[in-house]
């Protein structure tokens, strides 16, 4: 990049950066005085006041002079958003960047950059599937989020979301566990932008197959708006989305209204009938042209536009080796792959005693093939896994395909 | 001329030795008792001349002196009575008392003993004080079976008593206590002052709890091992009735307990039990601290101690007070409750199974199929962290009940009933006490569970690998392993195997396991 696009490039992204500026104002100036750079330099030699005339700020007011100040800092040091980059390890795309994101030329409000940690090269380039859905995520909306997640991942698929506690990280986690790639699309500014209790999975996206990106530079401070606004990236950087959970009100619902009307395919999970913790689903289902999500690989591959895929061989780690599943096992085993359930569901569905069962979950527990979450039981590893939500159990003597616990 | 005799009041569930001295000498008639006396005791000289009169006797027109030792020590209520008309009639020489007399009881204006309550922790304290034989309210024959060496003279009437002490007649010694399964239910106690059974419950039988097989297999580990118990789940997922079918299940109490048991009704002015029901508490959440710990004016003993011996329930146990959760560890680890008091501290017996209900959350709903949870933000962590993980730690077995759903009722077979169940707890405590010199599972040593399963490898391994997975503390292996141990002996089986581990570690599970940082 010439020195005079690096300087119109860091100008650009000051001033993108100071608070008050958003697209409206950014477009305002750039087409009075035609480059960022000028601006910037306008700014420093008369001060912010004609650029503030030009933005219809009346003067005396907080609002204005909070603005009057960003755009003074940012003309004296045009290269302050860069350096607070640097400071967190981050990158930033701007319109016009060879890796700027051809779909979101495509959207009606495009964002004035993207800042990111980790890998920018997933960002916008190659099959992506987004899986979003409630914070208080059930068991069953954690399945249904795992599995769209590793057949995603199968079908070499980027897996978006947005790193908020419940499906979101569930379907990033999964992502990664299934050795995909993922990017996890936020609120807030980088280093703020996740809540406290994904600070470990935000960490493992960044420094491992994922990036996490965001409309705010570094240290922005995310306000009531910023959340829902972030909704139209995830579905604008995905070619499909899935709701994998939602009540009734739930953000996911954004998301999906987000996708259909940039024009992405949208499945919804229905969940269990009558669940109320899909109720946004079944309602998006019979509203909107969705498609209902039963076999998580043959959605990902409509979604994606293909056929589905013969199921790529995956290099997994492998569990340690175990004594085979005794008989009680396989058929608890089995009972798991049709969906979480309680102890005393499991019993039900296998006609085994709750002892036998408890005692049965542990077995299969240590072997990383379920997982306890409140009162039920999630399948996990091989569980999760086949193109079909029932079939046979790989076992030790079939497909060696245990794979560690995911947690 | 000087009169001495000895009483007893009650202090905790424990007595205290009061002498009572009289001396009745020429002046004025006037009558003080000394010796901090409140009102009731003050009015002890008009029931004292009434009751003189019409028993037969003469008030003696003297300076009466009553003195009550301790002297620094506040005394209450009517239990002196006796005492100090015995001591009048001794110091006025109208009768000779022969030897040493210990003295309980209440007077009418008639001459009538009366109960004054609590009789069996004081006769004990003056038993263990070397009173051989104590004088007590006919209502409170029924102590004799508790304090064998001691003769109990019970006495109707004040002239009775007076007879008795100048060695008219010998004290009889009264039937002891009838066994538990003797048909014949005899009133062994008084109904004393009418105070009505607290924090009972209404009994249920296991038929009536539909479906919830994983919580009926914890409810009988927890009772056959005597491991405290934490039911959680949302509203109607029938926690509650669950509890209700515990007095069913409970195996009676054996006689050192019943022994206990007595005294501890007996301190709290209940009345005896005919049989041999253990105890089944179940206070409700906004109980206070004295009603459940104990305390109170006449320091009573509180509804943990009521519940020694046998289960305590408490319903809605996030809603319970913090102090009073904060001042249940104390007897969930050592089986007994203190009671500080500005004149020194009281010590309870309180060494009972805690079975605790909660609901997931304020609003009651989280992870219920049907209904939503409202709860905001984390108010749901906020709520179970109420219970204290001190508290949590001490709860063996922890289990989460669902709602059964209504079409799930339909065509499933009826449950077990509580008398099946009953019998295997029982067989399986008593195969657990045999083995382990009196205790239950829930009390032993780690040392001795640990030795059992290193022999085993793969009940060893397996517990290594929960151990590391779940990285459960030395103190939570050594508490899956009772629980462990517990299931061997339900099933029969002598040895701790792998199976008995794989679903004690469910038992033991963390009931609101959640979704971890990383999912």
């Amino acid at each position: 990049m010439s020195g005079d696009g690096d300087a119109r490039r860091a100008a650009w992204l000051a001033l993108a950066a100071v608070e008050g500026i958003g697209p409206v104002a950014f477009g305002r100036l750039l087409s009075a005085w035609g480059d960022p750079a000028e601006i910037l330099r306008r700014i420093a030699r008369d001060g912010p006041g004609p650029a503030l005339a030009l933005l219809g700020h009346a003067p005396g007011r907080a609002r204005t002079h909070r603005l009057a100040g960003g755009l003074a800092a940012a003309a004296a040091d045009p290269r302050r958003t860069i350096a607070a980059l640097d400071a967190v390890g981050g990158w930033a795309l701007v319109p016009g960047d060879a890796a700027w994101p051809s779909a979101l030329r495509a959207i009606d409000d495009p964002p004035l950059a993207l800042y990111g940690l980790g890998r920018r090269d997933l960002v916008g380039r190659g099959p992506a599937i987004a899986i979003v859905g409630t914070r208080r995520v059930s068991p069953a909306g954690v399945v249904a989020a795992r599995r769209l997640a590793i057949a995603a991942t199968d079908a070499g698929a980027v897996v978006v979301s947005g790193l908020a506690i419940g499906v979101d990280a569930v379907a990033h986690a999964a992502a990664l566990a299934a050795g995909g790639a993922t990017v996890a699309v936020v609120g807030g500014g980088l280093g703020r932008a996740w809540p406290a209790r994904n600070g470990r999975l935000a960490a493992a996206i960044a420094r491992g197959a994922g990036a996490i990106v965001g409309e705010l530079p570094p240290g922005g401070i995310p306000t009531i708006g910023t959340f829902p606004r972030r909704n139209r990236l995830i579905s604008a950087l995905s070619d499909g989305v899935c709701v994998a959970e939602a009540p009734e009100r739930s953000g996911a619902l954004l998301t999906a209204r987000h996708a259909l009307e940039q024009g992405r395919a949208l499945a919804v999970v229905p969940g269990p009938p009558g669940s109320v913790a899909f109720a946004g689903c079944r309602a998006l289902l019979a509203e909107a042209p969705a498609i209902p999500c039963e076999d998580p690989v043959a959605v990902v591959a409509a979604l994606l536009d293909r056929s589905p895929a013969a199921r790529p061989a995956r290099g997994r780690p492998r569990a340690p080796e175990r004594r085979a599943p005794g008989g009680h096992e396989l058929r608890l085993a089995e009972a798991l792959r049709a969906g979480p359930a309680s102890v005393d569901g499991l019993a039900q569905r296998t006609g085994m005693a709750a002892q036998e069962v408890a005692a049965g979950l542990v077995l299969l527990q240590l072997r990383g093939w379920c997982s306890p979450l409140g009162v039920a039981w999630l399948p996990d590893g091989p569980l999760l896994d086949g193109s079909a939500w029932t079939g046979s159990v790989p076992c030790d003597g079939g497909e060696p395909d245990v794979r560690a616990p995911t947690r | 001329m000087l009169a001495r005799l000895v009483t007893a009041v009650t202090a905790g569930i424990r007595g205290e030795v009061v002498h009572v001295e009289v001396d009745v000498a020429p002046g004025l008639p006037v009558c003080h008792i000394v010796g901090l006396p409140d009102a009731a005791l003050s009015e002890a000289r008009e029931r004292v001349r009434s009751a003189l009169r019409h028993a037969g006797f003469t008030y003696p027109l003297s300076r009466i002196t009553v003195n009550l030792a301790p002297a620094e020590r506040r005394k209450r209520g009517a239990a002196y009575d006796l005492a100090i008309a015995l001591g009048i009639l001794a110091a006025s020489g109208q009768v000779r008392p022969r030897g040493e007399w210990a003295v309980l009881g209440e007077l009418s204006l008639g001459g009538e003993v009366r109960t004054t309550g609590g009789a069996l922790p004081l006769v004990a304290t003056l038993a263990a004080a070397g009173f051989r034989r104590v004088i007590v309210p006919a209502a409170d024959a029924w102590v004799g079976a508790f304090v064998p060496g001691t003769e109990i003279i019970p006495v109707a009437r004040l002239d009775e008593a007076a007879r008795r002490i100048a060695g008219r007649r010998d004290g009889r010694r009264v039937a002891p206590l009838p066994p538990p399964d003797d048909a014949e239910r005899t009133q062994t106690g008084p109904p004393m002052d009418g105070t009505p059974e607290p924090a009972g419950v209404e009994p249920a039988d296991l038929r009536e709890v539909a479906g919830q097989a994983t919580a009926r297999w914890a409810l009988e580990v927890a009772l056959a091992g005597g491991h405290h118990l934490l039911l959680a789940g949302v509203p109607g997922a029938g926690k509650t009735l669950l509890a209700r079918t515990v007095p069913g299940l409970l195996p009676p109490l054996t006689e050192d307990e019943a022994r206990d048991v007595a005294l501890i009704r007996s301190a709290a002015g209940l009345a005896q039990q005919a049989d041999r029901r253990r105890p089944f508490r179940a206070p409700h959440h906004t109980a206070s601290y004295a009603a459940l710990i104990g305390g109170g004016p006449a320091l009573r003993p509180g509804l943990v101690t009521l519940a020694h011996a046998g289960v305590l329930f408490l319903d809605e146990a996030a809603e319970i007070a913090r102090d009073v959760l904060e001042a249940l560890r104390q007897p969930l680890e050592d089986g007994s409750v203190e009671v500080a008091r500005a004149h020194g501290v009281v010590r309870f017996p309180a060494r009972f199974q805690l079975i605790a209900a909660m609901n997931p959350c304020p609003c009651g709903w989280e992870g219920d199929a049907e209904r939503r949870c409202v709860c905001p933000g984390d108010a749901p962590a906020r709520y179970r962290r109420r219970l204290g993980g001190p508290l949590l730690d001490r709860i063996d077995i922890r289990v989460r009940l669902e709602r059964v759903r209504a079409d799930g009722l339909v065509g499933a077979p009826p449950g077990e009933g509580s008398a099946p169940v009953a019998a295997r707890i029982a067989l399986a405590r008593q195969r657990a006490i045999a083995r382990n010199d009196g205790r239950p599972n829930a009390a032993l040593p780690g040392a001795v569970l640990l030795a059992e399963v290193r022999g085993d490898a793969a009940a060893a391994g397996l517990l290594g690998a929960a151990a590391e997975r779940n990285a459960a503390s030395a103190r939570g292996v050594v508490r899956i392993l009772r629980i462990a141990r517990t299931i061997a002996d339900l099933a029969g089986a002598d040895r701790i195997g792998p199976d008995a581990i794989a679903s004690a570690l469910v038992l033991r599970s963390d009931p609101f396991a959640g979704l971890e940082a990383g999912a």
